[in-house]
């Protein structure tokens, strides 16, 4: 669903028209559907954004962006980065921001100065260029007047639930239409349709097949590398 | 059985005679829009309707984009002639990538075994040259193909014109159009129309899943 078909919607739905400023203005529309975009993206982590770098020989540091919840992975030159952080480096190397090489770790606290521009730090400091890329739990593109023919950045299958969240703040502001008891009725039904996408989202994968947790190693047992019998020696 | 759009739409002219349709109280768009609303939300709670996508393999390539249709991802085939698909990819996460292997988005094998999932399924590019929707991640992509193909399938939503039972249509599509078109003149009224769109979702799963004593699409795995 592009922008202008939800506008035309929401329009429809309070007997209203965009344009005319009767009772609401497309800005106070843009910014609640922004507002419901990031509502849900934070809530359901339903948007996996990939922010590829690139290194810089003897720069450990590097901004990411600003719409990012939290980053989840960072690989380096194609390899996984250890999430770790400045407490532990300090406890355990000595020294450890003069060692430079292929980095191994990543750590988040200590780097971002400013909280709308998130940062990453790398360890060892990076001798080299290398090819980057961070995985993250994204905010939605936020929707605009001028790029009204775009999608709307969230399943399509969810697209309508931000209409409710947009009616819900539509009958609550101080209009001759206003409605409390109609906006506490539609914010009802997007947690409901918010509930519905964090089961979705946090249960991406088929629950059929058994398959292992991320992380810790690799799993292997040698036993069952062994032969069914050993003869004696 | 009906055209979910038309149908719902003759169902609820019964109920709000002569108010839907042009220069009336509520408009063929908005009650169309709210209908579509309602089947996403059927679509997603009862799982009625499978989608499946068929992606072209391509050389070194191990992200793919999916199609907004899906609302989940049930199971993922192959086919190395792009006709056959005779063998499934396995879920997994990024994870188990790296605990199989360093480099894994450099390993290369004649066919994927292991797919995991980028975003929550249903996400669209927000523009055509963007690169924001849903991916899924293929381990071990292909050097050099030659028709290869997975396919991808899943529950997705409908569309305007997709047949939906009558009985569903009345159980779940009138009461959340109902409840939406009528909350801000009786919202108690809203709210009951409300919950029985959640029963009628209930009724009307149970109707989709567990089809035979198994329940669908569990199966023992030893």
């Amino acid at each position: 669903m592009t922008f202008a078909e939800f506008k035309a919607l929401f329009y429809e739905a309070v007997h209203d028209a965009e344009g005319t400023h009767a009772f609401f203005s497309a800005t106070q529309v843009t910014n609640w559907t922004n507002k419901a975009l990031r509502e849900m993206a934070e809530a359901t982590q339903f948007y996996d954004l990939q922010i590829t770098f690139n290194t810089s020989s003897g720069y450990p540091q590097y901004a990411l962006g600003s719409n990012i919840f939290n980053v989840w992975r960072v690989e380096v030159d194609n390899r996984k980065m250890e999430p770790t952080t400045i407490q532990r480096l300090m406890e355990t190397r000595t020294n450890f921001r003069a060692r430079s090489g292929r980095p191994v770790a990543y750590y988040l606290d200590g780097v971002t100065t400013n909280p709308d521009q998130y940062q990453i730090g790398l360890w060892e400091k990076p001798n080299a260029t290398y090819a980057s890329r961070a995985l993250a739990h994204g905010m939605p593109v936020a929707v605009a007047d001028d790029d009204e023919d775009d999608n709307m950045h969230v399943p399509d299958w969810m697209a309508y639930a931000v209409l409710w969240s947009v009616m819900s703040d539509a009958y609550k502001a101080d209009t001759r239409v206003q409605n409390l008891e109609a906006s506490s009725f539609y914010r009802h039904v997007f947690d409901d349709h918010l509930n519905r996408l964090k089961v979705r989202s946090f249960n991406k994968l088929p629950k059929d097949w058994h398959f292992r947790e991320s992380g810790g190693g690799l799993k292997f047992d040698m036993r069952f590398n062994l032969p069914a019998t050993i003869s004696a020696p | 059985m009906s055209a979910v759009v038309t149908g719902v739409k003759a169902k609820l002219a019964d109920l709000l005679p002569d108010q839907i349709g042009s220069g009336k109280r509520w408009s063929d768009a908005l009650v169309g829009g709210y209908i579509m609303a309602a089947d996403a939300a059927v679509r997603d709670r009862c799982e009625t309707l499978w989608y499946s996508q068929a992606i072209d393999l391509v050389d070194d390539q191990i992200e793919y984009d999916l199609n907004s249709r899906f609302i989940t991802i049930k199971s993922v085939e192959f086919s190395s002639d792009g006709t056959n698909y005779d063998d499934f990819l396995q879920p997994a996460t990024l994870g188990d990538f790296d605990d199989v292997s360093q480099l894994w988005r450099l390993d290369r094998s004649a066919r994927p075994e292991f797919y995991a999932l980028l975003s929550a399924p249903g996400l669209p590019d927000t523009t055509g040259s963007a690169d924001d929707s849903a991916k899924i991640v293929i381990y071990r992509g292909i050097s050099s193909t030659s028709g290869e193909k997975i396919r991808v399938n899943g529950y997705g939503i409908g569309l305007t014109s997709s047949a939906v039972p009558d009985d569903i249509q009345y159980k779940v599509h009138v009461p959340y159009v109902m409840a939406m078109l009528l909350a801000h003149q009786d919202t108690r009224s809203a709210v009951a129309s409300y919950r029985e769109f959640q029963r009628g979702c209930i009724e009307a799963r149970a109707r989709f899943t567990n089809k035979h004593p198994g329940g669908a699409g569990t199966f023992a795995m030893e």
